[in-house]
């Protein structure tokens, strides 16, 4: 294989393996994909790097129905309202937003954790708490906040 | 081919199970051991639990239909006729419910025996305090028990505890000084959780995962005692669903029967027979063994088996402090407060333990917020604020037996193998509401002393410590098992665990089931050994 072409590809597979999540979701609904991220981003908090790597899983449990409701709702939506209180959308809003949050599966799905880690809520923890299940590490650090508070 | 005849059947492989099977095998006894679940791997039931959605003390252990599990939000294994909640959680698998207990490793005290003599209530066991002190002493020094001891507490030691206590959190530092202000002094409860390197498991290095599952080992399996059993030569079938014993007219078990997934149908022949498949399930075993020496079901001519459910009624409560308190770092439950397990109020009402729980409130702390509305930074900032301000606490309640509180057999409800489903029938009395009702006034006591809101839930459930249904006594008309443990009518058919207590106490029973099974080992082996 040429040089060139040999190294084209190596570069394609790795930007592939690390945007694949989004990047299949998106050619599946691009339009709704940037809306519902771009509205997600003007909701919460959270970074968008965050966002682009869990939203898809979460996408993919939601119904057309929900989709459709979603993606309606988002592109009427006045952006200075707090969406989570519209009656129709927000409970919606909400399921999504504890999902981000979390890590877990909305609810009346397949059991699962779209983040093992347990969610952007983890990453709001102050330092001296340890990662969701961590399997290793110092003993008896509870006792203190020394140095890490 | 002439079936292999055992010196010892046991059913069920929990900590009560594997502690006799193994006493009993490196004592030289031919042991079997009859576990109606399959074996599980530490590390799959942790990528499990790490995967799933439920934080729930059943979450990763796999449903089962050959051998259903007592899990509330998923299968249940029983149904209740009450509308009292009963809501127990019990798991069928090798080492049994050990895999998702706190480690909470409790003696009885001494008057807890007695407690009819010294209160007016309830029963007094056929045996002391002393009687069970050795196996006690022995029970701790196998699961590794962690701990100190509690001066006002009626619980003579001869042996000192395997283990160091663990070290007080940073908020148990915080809540100690106000606490004992008000005469609620904060102890370390002993924990069969390493504090260091024992018996070749690692020290506890604060995963605050315990329930369900103990990632690295460092809290005790009945597992371990069950491998060790092996190797002492005691052998196992799993997925081995018993479900009837035979008798004959002298009283003796002749035989015991199991099925397998399938629905195939073994027998097993034994010169004893030792029940320890939990407060539920052993009884429904007795219950369905009718025969017509038997006609209401094996060591059943008292007709209470299955009577005297006791639990640990219990209330909830979660404080909202003004300070930071970081619970959610080290294990899940380090402290106690022990002022109320006895006193003259027994005579009134139960005796308690509050246990102060270090479970991280992240979780329930965003959800909430984020059903309140709030975004933004403005939700960051007070998941940040109000997660590390956040704790709980549980108090768990003395129950007296009753014969009303019950397991019985339903006539139609089946599962897969046709065996019939349990019914559990209970109400929390008057004597345990009351101490419910108390310890909501010393939570608001507490709350007041250290500054915080308390939300108190009066939910009186189940503390998944089934006791009592196969009652210990010495008069055969009002219970089912001797001092021994041994059936009344059966001379070989023994029960073991949380089903013959004579009183329910207020501690967690785990080391009680523990000793009084190494006591069951010690009678057997005494009269099965060859002289």
């Amino acid at each position: 294989m040429d040089r060139r072409l040999f190294l084209q590809s190596g570069l394609h597979a790795a930007l592939a393996a690390a945007t694949l999540p989004w990047a299949g979701w998106a050619l599946a609904a691009p339009a709704e994909a940037a809306l519902l991220q771009r509205r997600l981003q003007q909701l919460l908090a959270i970074p968008a790097r965050y966002l682009q790597q869990h939203l898809p899983a979460i996408w993919q449990d939601l119904s057309t129905a929900e989709r459709q409701t979603l993606a309606a709702f988002l592109a009427a939506a006045d952006p200075a309202a707090n969406w989570l209180q519209d009656a129709k959308a927000g409970p919606l809003l909400k399921q999504i937003s504890r999902s981000l949050y979390t890590g877990k599966s909305l609810p009346g799905r397949p059991d699962r954790r779209y983040d093992p880690d347990g969610g952007y809520c983890r990453q709001l923890l102050p330092a001296l708490y340890k990662a969701r299940l961590t399997c290793h590490g110092p003993v008896n650090f509870w006792q203190s906040v020394e140095g890490v508070a | 081919m002439t079936p292999t005849q055992y010196d010892l059947v046991v059913v069920g492989s929990g900590v009560a199970g594997a502690m006799t099977a193994w006493q009993a095998a490196r004592s030289g006894l031919k042991v079997l051991i009859l576990e109606a679940g399959p074996r599980l791997e530490r590390q799959q039931l942790a990528s499990r639990h790490r995967a799933s959605a439920r934080w729930d003390s059943m979450a990763p252990y796999p449903a089962q239909p050959h051998a259903r599990q007592a899990d509330p939000i998923g299968d249940p294994a029983y149904l209740t006729s009450t509308a009292q909640a009963y809501d127990t959680t019990y798991i069928r698998a090798a080492g049994g419910t050990t895999w998702h207990w706190g480690s909470a490793s409790w003696r009885i005290p001494a008057k807890d025996f007695r407690l009819q003599q010294h209160y007016g209530v309830g029963r007094d066991w056929p045996i002391s305090y002393q009687d069970l002190e050795p196996y006690y002493a022995a029970a701790e020094q196998e699961m590794g028990v962690a701990g100190r001891d509690i001066p006002h507490l009626d619980l003579p030691r001869s042996t000192a505890f395997p283990m160091p206590p663990p070290q007080f959190s940073v908020m148990d530092q915080l809540l100690a000084g106000p606490l004992k202000a008000i005469g609620m002094e904060l102890f370390q409860e002993p924990v069969a959780r390493n504090t260091q390197l024992y018996d070749q498991r690692p020290p506890c290095c604060g995963n605050n995962n315990c329930v369900p599952i103990c990632p690295i080992g460092a809290q005790y399996c009945a597992d371990m005692t069950l491998t060790k059993a092996l190797q002492a030569g005691a052998e196992v079938r799993y997925n081995a669903v018993v479900h009837q014993l035979q008798d004959q007219a002298d009283g003796n078990i002749s035989a015991l029967f199991y099925l397998d997934p399938d629905g195939r149908r073994h027998q097993v022949q034994a010169r004893c027979y030792v029940l320890a498949a939990n407060a539920i399930e052993s009884c429904k075993i007795l219950l369905m063994s009718v025969s017509k020496h038997s006609p209401a079901g094996l060591a059943n001519s008292s007709g209470l088996v299955g009577c005297n459910l006791m639990d640990h009624p219990h209330i909830y409560a979660t404080f909202d402090c003004d300070f930071p308190v970081y619970a959610g770092r080290g294990p899940i439950g380090i402290t106690g407060i022990t002022q109320f397990m006895d006193g003259e109020f027994r005579k009134e009402m139960g005796a308690k333990k509050f246990s102060i729980l270090n479970g991280n409130q992240l979780e329930p702390v965003t959800e909430a917020l984020i059903e309140q509305g709030l975004t933004g930074e403005a939700l960051n900032q007070a998941i940040r604020q109000q997660a590390v301000r956040r704790f709980s606490s549980y108090v768990q309640h003395e129950q007296l037996p009753h014969q009303d509180n019950r397991v019985t057999l339903h006539p139609t409800a089946k599962d897969v193998l046709g065996l019939p489903l349990p019914v559990v029938h209970w109400r929390v009395d008057d004597y345990a509401r009351k101490s419910c009702e108390h310890s909501a006034g010393l939570y608001r006591q507490i709350a007041k002393t250290i500054g915080a809101r308390v939300q108190i839930d009066m939910h009186m459930g189940s503390d998944a410590h089934s006791l009592g249904t196969t009652i210990m006594g010495t008069d055969p008309a009002q219970s089912v098992v001797d001092a021994d443990c041994r059936a009344h009518d059966h001379p070989n058919l023994y029960l073991n665990g949380g089903t013959v207590f004579a009183s329910g106490s207020s501690v967690n029973p785990t080391l009680t089931i523990a000793a009084l099974a190494l006591r069951l080992a010690d009678h057997l082996v005494n009269r099965l050994r060859p002289a």
